[in-house]
């Protein structure tokens, strides 16, 4: 069962993943302005892969690692695989990009310029634009013995110039690296039409089909190209050519040492500018003298460099992808509704009568900061715990915390430093409680804490009672109205007590402890899942009913994957719905024939993770912080809590089928790692992600409209 | 925001939350909980594992263990059990708790540097420490677990609680505890003790069972007749009763004695390392299990009981009870103080002092006693304290007459008198040693010792015993009761035909001490003289 082939080496998993997203993106079916934004979420998923998945594998590679992954691939072939598959990828993305995307743009009238196609008076103004507004903020730096190459900034587009001193009696050349500022945008929209900012006020007009007048645009990189030379007088500019490149950004805390890991946070932070480059992206056509020397300069092997025809970095087409006065262009919004359980009703009440289900971004995360807020406010609230791993850069939630701790309440906050990317951001707002009054405290040295839980405890006449938010998305209310995502209510004391001993022994308050509902990770949860999945496993050897439904983003744990095999060897039916990376191969005879895999990309990033046990008919429901991945299942703090509830277990099994029976975004894994979409022929259409924006519609319509009324007619206005 | 009457935002004095932290010898707790009709529920109870029994009762501090004095706490502990106290504060006013107490138990009672422990844990955290000893502790246990059983489980059971440093076994019968023994041992202090021999030894369980053999030897002689119930509870008896797959009806969990000999023939030849991987176990817990494990067997040898019932109490949960329930606790106590003068009784009779004389003592003591409540303002406990001196202040008399009071006192400051906390034990035997001839002293060292609130209290009882023993001369024929007044002097009034004449001499010399103490003279009075 542990054969090499019988796993999907992780690294080909995602780039799969990432192919179905640019095939939403090549998907004609979608509206143009989405497909865009998914052309844009491919690019940036890349940079992020090579700042760290690649970044490790040559870090392995270099170490000489030879150890091989469960598919049997060293460091160095996977890193060879990978450089043949971001090779093929990115000729995809451009070609959708150059054949179909921007044709159809021009269509609706907007155009992307070469500054070959500008008309005098649009030169015109990119030649003031570029004296009275680039210029002055660009730095050009000349390379030459005394002066080495720059350090340039992870992810910047530079341009990259060979010049030749005009006096000069040799044949002497040498180059010079002009970054393109990143404080203005990259899209500049000539006079043909009005500026883009111009269009992302509220009361933009909507344009017509048709009658739309033609907006034309250039990139930044390319005017400062066209005027580079003023840059360098007393020399020829040769040749100019436009590069990135991508840097190792992957980096360990060595946490045991560190006395403060918020300076060490701020250090790291600032470091990783400067890690070393794993990729460059060049023009396509850069002369190969620039080539060359960048080749050395940033001692890159051949396979490192992507030639790119076309603007670089596509994730700038995601500032476009939200250009105003284009809706028709896009998916009509889906609204959050308000939670209906929660509808007219005070919120401590609403949770004491019942555990709650909510499903973002269907049901609104309103639901969740009117809890905290209620929590912050409600004199008989004593105490709030929360943990707190990816806000947004504004977040209410923040704000309401900083209150409550100022309004008198003990607020206990769990902050984790270590949500990548994220850091900066985070620094911030952890002095912000900090000032305010909050206990904040940054977690167990080793792990991060990526549970999503919030405690809330409260003097009623009957004695203390404990209301409990547990998610399996962040307390984030940008990306809860993107991410999809179900957060459980309950003021059951068993959740009370599990919830308050984790935070006791998050807080360092305790050092051990027993848990009556919820399975924690590092120390339980993959023994508990495995121990569930081999119950199953003897349930169908002995005859009864067996089944799994586990939905999640990734699942790479290598024991959980042996006993999902071991459990279809045995005739469990499984089915999978992972919508990122699936180490698991399924379909294989005698191995994993009775497994199903199929991923869901759509407007919504799949996020929830529900686990279904049928459980010899007596079914046992799970949602979970965690994905079935060794860095969830032992190096970080996760959550996984069973949902008890009758209604509710149906109200999750229901989730779970319709996103089984979707017909329109459901791909299903072949045997060789690829997805392919089920023949839609004779199957009735459903598009699951917006089955659930209309069940949240009707029961939230439901409960408003209550009981029918017999309301009086209001003769007056007659 | 829920809009509620005013008047129902009014903190109420029942549901207030409580907190009490104890330092034990494994771990601190902290254990909150609210009073909520009648029933103790917890709302918090955090632990937290550290180990100072290890530097307590360690090997590692020259045989600390074996020897009378403790080990010293270490520094860096110190910090840790600072630390662990502010955030055990910290969660408790999470609930508002306004209320807390803090106690410490044996590895900080027989640290020889508890002073400057507890002088630093005020310092740092601003909370007075109460330490608790041996007595107190297995006498908060025991009582609360008394209230616990219904009438059929007080009829003849054997109580036993084992901690990490001391152990106490009572025998109940008909609800009343005649029986009692502190025995310095317990779980983790035999590990630390046998630490070296439990990794080398594979027969290590021999020398638990031989080394408990001689605490236990005695235990069945004094137990009358078979044992039908065997009620046992302590620090690792949760961890037990998972093991042996105990069933638990939400009062007392019961472990099967089948199951329990059956796990015990399955871990005593495991390593410590073997029982922490085949029971997923932390290792210290690991290594407490087998000594915990083999001293219930021990004792459960000694009873017929098919099953050891438990309530799965720890001190935190008496001295919450306490804090809660202030007056059922007093209840509580006078229901125990039968007991402990229960078991003074069957002491006295051992040691051969005549019924008739102790109980005549006790009976005339306390009748001045009582009647002299306005003046000497004293309340149930003293009584109680008079009671145990009124009976046992002649048991010397078995080894000497001559300086028996002497006697009275080194048997008394040698036993284990459940009801009776260390201190209070050294009270009675000060009283005996004093309600014969010598007077209290300052030049006596065990009268010195006591603070001067207590030589005080010694001084009055000892006043009030010295009376009523020297109405009972000879075999106290003479009279069976007293009437006592009270106006400017204490008028004790018999009513015999018989001659008095020595217990009017004795009674004369007696009461010296009367006048100094309460500032009254004491006059013996016949009604009917011949």
């Amino acid at each position: 069962m542990d054969k090499p082939q019988h796993y999907i080496n992780r690294e080909m998993s995602w780039l799969a993943f990432n192919r179905r997203v640019l095939e939403e993106a090549q998907d004609k079916t979608n509206p143009l302005l989405e497909r865009l934004k998914f052309l844009a979420i491919t690019a940036s998923n890349m940079d992020e892969f090579f700042m760290i998945r690649v970044s490790g594998l040559i870090s392995q590679a270099e170490a000489n690692i030879t150890r091989t992954d469960p598919s049997g691939l060293t460091p160095r072939e996977q890193l060879a695989a990978i450089s043949e598959i971001v090779h093929d990828i990115s000729t995809r993305q451009y070609n959708c990009l150059n054949r179909s995307i921007l044709p159809a743009l021009a269509k609706e009238g907007l155009r992307f310029m070469d500054m070959g196609e500008l008309t005098a008076g649009q030169l015109k103004f990119t030649e003031h634009y570029f004296n009275s507004t680039i210029y002055p903020i660009l730095t050009p730096m000349a390379i030459d013995q005394s002066r080495p190459f720059p350090l340039l900034n992870n992810k910047s587009l530079n341009i990259i110039v060979e010049l030749k001193a005009k006096k000069s009696q040799t044949e002497d050349r040498f180059f010079a690296v002009v970054q393109t500022p990143t404080v203005i945008p990259r899209v500049i929209e000539l006079p043909a039409g009005r500026a883009l900012e111009a269009h992302t006020g509220p009361d933009a007009p909507e344009i017509p089909r048709g009658g739309t007048p033609e907006r034309h645009f250039v990139f930044l990189e390319e005017v400062i190209r066209e005027y580079v030379h003023r840059l360098f007088t007393g020399y020829r500019v040769l040749n100019a050519s436009i590069f990135r490149i991508t840097r190792n950004s992957d980096f360990d805390l060595d946490e045991e040492d560190t006395e403060d890991l918020l300076m060490e946070i701020e250090k790291s932070v600032k470091g990783r500018k400067w890690g070393e480059p794993v990729r460059i992206e060049i023009e396509r056509n850069m002369v190969d003298s620039a080539r060359v020397f960048l080749e050395e300069a940033l001692k890159l092997d051949a396979a490192d460099i992507y030639e790119i025809s076309g603007p670089l970095d596509l994730s700038v087409w995601m500032s476009v992808s939200g250009i105003k006065g284009y809706d028709r262009l896009r998916n009509a919004p889906l609204i959050p509704r308000p939670a209906a359980d929660f509808l007219d009703k005070d919120v401590f009440e609403a949770i004491a009568e019942k555990d709650i289900l909510v499903h973002h971004p269907y049901d609104s995360f309103d639901a969740v900061l009117n809890f905290v807020r209620a929590a912050a406010q409600d004199p008989e609230v004593l105490a709030i715990k929360m943990t707190l791993y990816r806000v947004s850069g504004n977040s209410p939630v923040v704000e309401t915390l900083a209150q409550a701790a100022e309004n008198g309440k003990q607020v206990t906050v769990l902050v984790e430093l270590k949500a990548r990317f994220d850091e900066e951001n985070n620094i911030l707002w952890a002095r912000r409680l900090d000032k305010a009054g909050c206990h904040v405290i940054y977690g167990l040295v080793g792990l991060k804490t990526h549970c999503k839980i919030c405690l809330v405890v409260r003097k009623e006449d009957g004695g203390i009672r404990r209301y409990i938010h547990l998610s399996t998305g962040n307390y984030n209310d940008s990306t809860a109205k993107i991410y999809t995502d179900i957060g459980f209510f309950t003021s059951k004391e068993t959740f009370g007590q599990d919830i308050t001993a984790l935070f006791n022994l998050l807080t360092g308050y305790s050092n051990n402890a027993v848990w009556k509902k919820i399975v924690v990770a590092p120390t339980m949860l993959r023994e508990t899942l495995v121990r569930y999945i081999d119950n199953e496993a003897e349930n169908a050897r002995t005859g009864r009913a067996a089944m799994i439904i586990a939905k999640m983003n990734s699942l790479v744990d290598t024991a959980v994957i042996q006993s999902l095999y071991n459990a279809s060897a045995a005739g469990v039916k499984i089915k999978l719905i992972v919508r990122g990376i699936c180490c698991l191969r399924s379909g294989v005879p005698g191995v994993s024939e009775n497994i199903t895999v199929v991923s869901i990309v759509d407007r919504f990033l799949e996020h929830s993770r529900i686990f279904y046990f049928e459980n010899g008919g007596a079914p046992k429901l799970f949602l979970s912080s965690a994905d079935w991945m060794p860095r969830n299942l032992d190096r970080r703090v996760e959550v996984a809590f069973p949902v008890e509830d009758a209604a509710l277990k149906e109200a999750l099994i229901e989730i779970l089928d319709i996103t089984l029976s979707d017909t329109v975004k459901l791909r299903v894994q072949q045997p060789d790692g690829s997805y392919e979409k089920i023949d839609r022929r004779g199957k009735e259409n459903i598009h699951s992600q917006l089955v659930f924006g209309q069940m949240a519609e009707a029961r939230c319509s439901a409960r408003q409209d209550g009981p029918a009324v017999f309301k009086p007619v209001n003769t007056s206005e007659k | 925001m829920p809009k509620k009457p005013a008047a129902k935002k009014e903190k109420r004095a029942s549901s207030e939350c409580k907190a009490v932290i104890e330092i034990g010898s494994n771990a601190l707790r902290l254990k909150v909980a609210q009073a909520r009709k009648n029933k103790m529920e917890y709302v918090e109870s955090i632990t937290y594992d550290l180990n100072l029994g290890r530097d307590t009762f360690g090997t590692v501090t020259s045989g600390a263990a074996l020897s009378g004095d403790g080990g010293r706490i270490q520094f860096d502990n110190l910090e840790k059990i600072c630390g662990i106290i502010k955030n055990f504060l910290a969660a408790a006013s999470g609930y508002g708790c306004e209320e807390i107490k803090i106690v410490a138990t044996t590895a900080i009672r027989e640290a020889t540097n508890k002073e400057y422990i507890l002088d630093q844990i005020k310092i740092k955290t601003a909370l007075n420490v109460e330490v608790i000893d041996d007595a107190q502790e297995k006498l908060y246990i025991f009582k609360f677990m008394a209230s616990l059983l219904n009438d059929a489980l007080k009829k003849s059971t054997f109580l036993v609680y084992i901690g990490s440093g001391s152990m106490g076994l009572s025998y109940m019968t008909e609800g009343r505890i005649p029986y009692a023994q502190n025995i310095r041992t317990g779980s983790l202090r035999i590990s630390e003790m046998f630490n070296e021999l439990q990794e080398y030894s594979s027969e290590f369980h021999l020398v638990v069972e031989e080394y408990l053999n001689g605490f236990t030897d005695g235990l069945a002689e004094n137990i009358p007749g078979p044992v039908k119930d065997f009620v046992a509870s302590g620090q690792e008896i949760s961890m037990i009763a998972e093991l042996c797959g105990a069933r638990d009806d939400g009062l007392f969990l019961y472990i099967p004695r089948e199951n329990f000999t059956q796990m015990y023939e399955e871990i005593k030849h495991k390593s410590v390392d073997n029982i922490a991987l085949d029971y997923r176990l932390p290792t210290d817990k690991a290594e407490v299990l087998l000594p915990a494990m083999a001293i219930f067997n021990r004792l459960m040898e000694i009873t017929g009981a098919n099953q050891i019932i438990s309530p799965a109490i720890l001190l935190s949960d008496a001295l919450m009870y306490e804090m809660l329930y202030p007056k059922a606790f007093a209840e509580l106590n006078k229901d125990f103080s039968k007991s402990t003068v229960l078991y003074a009784r069957r002491v006295a009779s051992r040691y051969g002092t005549p019924e008739f004389h102790y109980a005549k003592v006790e009976r005339y003591a306390l009748k001045i006693f009582d009647k002299m409540k306005k003046i000497h303002g004293m309340g149930q406990h003293e009584k109680l304290l008079l009671s145990t001196a009124a009976i046992l202040h002649d048991v010397g008399k078995f080894i000497n007459f001559k300086h028996h009071y002497r006697h009275s006192y080194n048997i008394i400051t040698g036993l284990d008198i459940l009801g009776l906390s260390n201190l209070d034990r050294e009270i009675v035997a000060c009283i005996c040693y004093y309600h014969s001839t010598c007077l209290p002293s300052i030049h006596d060292e065990h009268y010195k010792s006591l603070s001067a609130q207590d030589r005080v209290l010694v001084s009055k009882l000892t006043a009030i015993l010295r009376a009523a023993d020297a109405l009972v001369r000879g075999s106290g024929e003479k009279f069976d009761s007293i009437d006592v007044t009270v106006s400017d002097e204490l008028v004790v009034t018999i009513s015999t035909e018989q001659n008095i004449d020595l217990e009017q001499w004795a009674f004369n010399k007696k009461s010296d001490l009367f006048e100094e103490v309460f500032g009254l003279k004491a006059r013996l009075r016949n009604k009917r003289p011949l």
